[in-house]
């Protein structure tokens, strides 16, 4: 009974750790395909390692339910482990090494963070383990036979030419000019250590008694657990992205806007998918109350992530940019590997654009498995019918941005977030209010006075007997009242309290730089007063687009 | 032991006898011809076709389809809702059916009652296809290019190999684009493509030897681009071009690639040397081609003068104002002896019908010019408007040709070398993926109903995730493998010689004033 719960506590702690990490387990399956059928297994088969990629892409698909998946590959690590003992005779605390290549395979999975947007390998969550496993099971299966006819401990030489047979492409963190070589550690690590447990049994030494062994047991696995859950990646911000990611891909704006409150040091990312929150929401005058500086994020290495890469698709989707919803999706796709998620966008990319033919073509291929189906039954009545696609959330969200009727031939540069706050920014002919509210915000967030100063004019032509909107005032009294600004603003009812707090504002500013207080230190000190209003966010706030 | 056994042969006499399932004896009959796919109801195809495997739309669980023979044989196929003919019958069925038609009548069970709709017909030509053809498959991406690759295609089966695919030498950092693949008149001895960024070049193949040349020179805007193999000489003419790359924000047509620059060149292979063809200022030239008998270069040209140099770059003007470019056809004669060209002469003035013209290319014989015409640009291939028209280049009318246009994009086309079909790209299927298409021309220079490039499984266009483009027919596989085209990309280039010309004297227009007939 003990040594079944000491041999069942690391694969239990192995599952808790992934359990940790069930919000990217999640994007995981997001992030991989697998379509059932002849062609796709024979398109994988025609590449290296090919059948451990199909059966790696088929399992990732079961990261759906971050448990499920959890469930099944732990279970291929126990069997791996157990497979090992038998193969190399392994007894006592030798037991312990084997679990080595298993804590190896481990740290695989959730150490690569960021890396997960660009690894080029389908199913890479599961091909690596299960293609471990079959290097195991074909050498415990030979071993087996060898012992029936021949007493020899041959099993380490079995095995490399198992592992060197059936070894999965050896993975490649590479993106542009930065490739890490820590990542591929594990790699290494995992069969080494095969080989080693040949040597382990030559070692004669044995804890004196029974309990020690178990001592020594007990505190390696613990060591093991410890180690793989430090070598994870849980950088918060990237954890936050995800799970944003997935509150805006089913419009949930109220669990978006509950994570970008929680955070303290944002990405820009995540202030983007705050601010996609607050526009359909009617929320986007309150964009700089909420924080909207942003940082880069910590990506734990050298690697350069772009926003294009990561949620590219997403933002162009939610900002009503359609054809550059698809394209990224489409590059992304084409340039790292084929993603559900990003099939899913290009649907329903194609079904706003009318373009239902394709939109078809991408769900049938998503029928196509394991667990989209569901979405494609929710989304299928829209091609049939324009009438369900009227009352979608997401079209009601959209389409006040959508102007059908205006094209323009553009270049993003890979920078979605400048390209979408510029295009706003210069909309002229704003159709409705959220288009209004759309290219003022945009020019505030671009602090661009002109362009701000133009759609003010505007919204107060458009909206004459309505109050303006608490941050229009306060842009409206720092740009708009200049001798450079191209409106008259000297008549305008500014609100009492807006027009004292800027000028305890621009007090407070001049009395800490003539004590000689930097720039920089001020608007430290001026934030905890004046974060929320747009003047902070004017001259300390940072945006950093990527 | 005997028991598998017996089972085993039974398994077998069932599967024969599933080969030619019976027609149903009992149902009712429909009014119209079945909903298939891929359409080839009433086509005309070549005797030497793979076979024209089809599905069947609707709620069909069963099916059995019975072609019947000019000489009133029949035979029939079909399972669940595809109906998947064996080769060597197929093939036995069109050489039996030549010159004339192979009705199909089509039964299908849906809602577990059989309807036999009505029948369509199959005609088969009296002349032949080309045996292979190339093509690029590419995903409809935009910038990105992993997993490109140039292929083969045995058109009387369904036999595709790489000819050469860019990931047997790219990586993350020498990624590599392949395109441009072109033969000499329709043998695979002498051929090229390009290779762009990593390992680049251009991999020139002289009597199945390849060798990669660089056509860069100082003298000329890039190396070569869009080739034309002189039919008979080692020559190649290319267009040199600048370009750039930009995207539509609403327009179905996504994806517009415009030349800030480009020029016309002429290789001579033996010399290893490069001397342009036409450099005029202000004009665009693209798209070389040869007439024939090699005594024409045709070539497309937009004329662009630029109206806001001092503000925006050019690259910003031609974004600013790309429905103002407009490519017309033009054509110099050829003097081989003196490697030289006369002045140049207009074949069709698109830009006079606000059109513009790319790709042309003449028909084996020399009677008629195939074009893409769109509204604007040269990049047709992502234009929902752009067709393909035909003129005759005795009577210069031209016209849009019939039967083979869709509301989605035609481009990409060409000539059979016996000039009796063509094969272009279309995204008709669903706007975003091209497919091959093929049409019968016949002798009094109508197109036929085109249809697609068969493949074994009529799912296969759904399921297939690449476009297809710049299909070319060929009389024979391409010899060299994958593996030599490799060594030899990994290789440095073969620096080509640039020889100077006068391109810019040979400026005088002759119009030949096209009449233009739109159908």
């Amino acid at each position: 009974m003990k040594k079944a719960i000491y041999t069942l506590l690391f694969p239990l702690a192995a599952y808790l750790i992934l359990l940790l990490h069930a919000d990217y387990l999640h994007a995981v399956a997001e992030g991989d395909m697998f379509i059932s059928g002849q062609a796709f297994f024979e398109n994988t088969l025609r590449t290296q390692g090919g059948l451990w990629t199909w059966i790696g892409c088929y399992l990732t698909q079961f990261f759906t339910y971050p448990w499920l998946g959890a469930i099944i590959i732990t279970a291929i690590w126990t069997a791996t482990y157990f497979l090992l003992i038998d193969a190399f005779r392994l007894k006592g605390w030798q037991c312990l090494i084997a679990w080595i290549p298993v804590f190896a395979l481990l740290v695989s999975v959730i150490d690569i963070g960021y890396w997960m947007y660009y690894i080029k390998m389908p199913g890479y969550w599961f091909s690596q383990s299960v293609s471990f496993f079959a290097a195991v099971l074909t050498t415990w299966v030979i071993v087996r036979l060898i012992r029936l006819v021949w007493n020899k401990d041959i099993a380490w030489i079995v095995f490399i030419i198992a592992y060197f047979a059936m070894m999965q492409q050896f993975p490649v963190f590479h993106h542009r000019h930065y490739e890490n070589h820590l990542l591929q550690v594990p790699f290494v690590v995992a069969p080494i250590s095969v080989v080693l447990l040949s040597l382990v049994r030559l070692v004669k030494w044995e804890p004196r008694t029974k309990w020690a062994t178990e001592i020594v047991t007990f505190v390696a696995l613990i060591v093991f657990a410890a180690t793989a859950y430090l070598l994870s990646f849980r950088n918060y911000n990237f954890h936050a992205e995800i799970r944003m990611q997935t509150a805006v891909e089913a419009c949930e704006w109220d669990k978006v806007l509950k994570e970008a409150s929680a955070a303290k040091n944002p990405t820009s990312l995540m202030v983007v998918f705050k601010n996609i929150a607050l526009l359909h929401t009617d929320r986007l005058t309150e964009m700089f109350k909420t924080n909207n500086c942003s940082s880069l994020p910590d990506t734990g290495d050298s690697l350069t992530v772009r926003i294009a890469q990561i949620a590219g698709p997403l933002i162009y989707y939610y900002f009503a940019q359609i054809n550059y919803a698809y394209r990224w999706a489409m590059e992304n796709n084409v340039q790292y590997r084929l993603q559900a998620r990003n099939l899913k966008t290009m649907a329903r990319c194609a079904i706003m654009n009318h373009e239902l033919d394709v939109a078809a073509k991408y769900m049938t291929v998503l029928s196509k498995s394991t667990f989209n189906k569901s979405w494609v039954r929710e989304y299928e009545p829209m091609l049939h019918n324009a009438k369900n696609l009227r009352e979608s959330k997401e079209y009601l969200c959209i389409a006040p941005l959508l102007n059908e009727d205006v094209n323009a031939l553009d270049i993003d540069n890979s920078l979605p977030v400048q390209w979408i706050i510029s295009h706003y920014a210069d909309l002229i002919n704003t159709k409705n209010r959220k288009q209004d509210n759309m290219a003022l915000c945009a020019s505030l967030w671009l602090k661009d006075e002109y362009a701000f100063c133009i759609h003010f004019y505007n919204y107060s032509k458009n909206y004459p007997s309505e109050p303006v909107p608490e941050l229009y005032q306060q842009a409206a009294i720092l740009l708009g009242t200049s001798e450079q600004s191209p409106i008259n603003l000297d008549n305008f009812p500014f609100d009492q309290l807006i027009t004292t707090r800027f000028e305890n504002f621009n007090s407070d500013y001049a009395s800490m730089s003539n004590m000689g207080i930097n720039h920089k230190e001020i608007g430290t000190r001026m934030r905890d007063v004046y974060g929320d209003t747009y003047w902070w966010y004017y001259y300390f706030g940072d945006f950093k687009a990527y | 032991m005997k028991k598998t056994l017996y089972m085993v042969i039974l398994a077998l006499a069932f599967v024969a006898c599933t080969k030619h399932p019976k027609i149903p004896a009992n149902y009712e009959t429909v009014g119209s011809q079945p909903d298939i796919y891929p359409d080839y109801k009433e086509v005309v195809v070549p005797p030497n076709i793979a076979p024209l495997n089809f599905g069947i739309r609707g709620n069909v669980t069963d099916c059995v389809a019975q072609f019947t023979l000019p000489n009133n044989q029949t035979i029939t196929f079909g399972s669940g809702n595809k109906v998947l003919i064996d080769e060597g019958d197929w093939h036995d069925m069109l050489a039996a059916a030549r010159g004339g038609d192979i009705k199909v009548e089509v039964f299908a069970l849906e809602n577990n009652r059989w309807r036999a709709y009505m029948p369509f017909n199959i005609r088969v030509a009296k002349e032949e296809i080309d045996p292979y053809i190339s093509y690029r498959l590419i995903f409809p991406s935009y910038v990105a290019y992993e997993m490109l690759s140039i292929c083969q295609r045995n058109l009387s089966n369904f036999d595709e190999k790489d000819i050469y695919n860019n990931m047997i030498i790219s990586g993350e950092k020498d990624g590599q684009c392949i395109n441009c693949h072109s033969y000499q008149n329709y043998g695979t001895a002498n051929m090229q493509f390009h290779m762009r960024q990593g390992h680049g070049g251009t991999m020139l193949v002289v009597n199945n030897v390849p060798q990669k040349i660089d056509l860069k020179t100082d003298s000329t805007i890039s190396a070569g681009v869009y080739p034309a193999w002189h039919p008979t000489l080692p020559l190649i003419a290319y267009s040199t071009n600048h370009t750039g790359q930009s995207f539509h924000t609403r327009s179905k047509a996504k994806i517009e690639v415009q030349d800030s620059e480009s020029d016309v060149i002429l290789y001579d292979i033996e010399k290893n040397e490069v001397r342009l063809v036409s450099a005029e200022p202000n004009e665009l030239e693209c798209f070389p081609t040869w007439s024939p008998d090699g005594k024409y270069l045709y070539f497309c040209s937009a004329h662009f003068e630029r109206q806001m140099p001092d503000s925006i770059p050019i690259t910003g003007e031609m974004i600013e104002r790309y429905q103002d470019l407009h490519y017309d056809i033009y054509r110099k004669s050829f003097d081989a002896k003196k490697l030289s060209f006369g002045p140049t002469e207009v074949v069709y003035k698109a830009s006079e019908d606000s059109l513009s013209a790319t790709f042309p290319r003449i028909s084996p014989d020399g009677r008629y010019l195939l074009t893409g015409i769109g509204a604007f640009g040269c990049f047709h291939v992502w234009h929902p408007d752009a067709d393909l028209y035909l003129m005759d280049l005795q009577s210069k009318q031209i016209r849009k040709l019939e039967n083979v246009n869709s509301d989605y994009a035609e481009s990409y086309h060409n000539w059979s070398s016996n000039g009796r079909w063509m094969i272009f790209i279309s995204r008709r299927n669903d706007s975003n993926f091209s497919r091959l298409y093929i049409a019968y021309f016949d002798q009094r220079g109508m197109a036929h109903k085109a249809f697609a490039l068969p493949q074994r499984d009529p799912d296969f266009y759904t399921y297939f995730m690449r476009s297809y483009n710049v299909p070319e027919f060929m009389k024979e596989p391409v010899q060299v493998t994958p593996q030599e085209f490799a060594s030899e990309a990994r290789k440095p280039a073969k620096k080509a010689t640039y020889v100077s010309t006068d391109a810019h004297s040979g400026a005088s227009i002759q119009n030949q004033e096209a009449k233009h007939t739109v159908n």
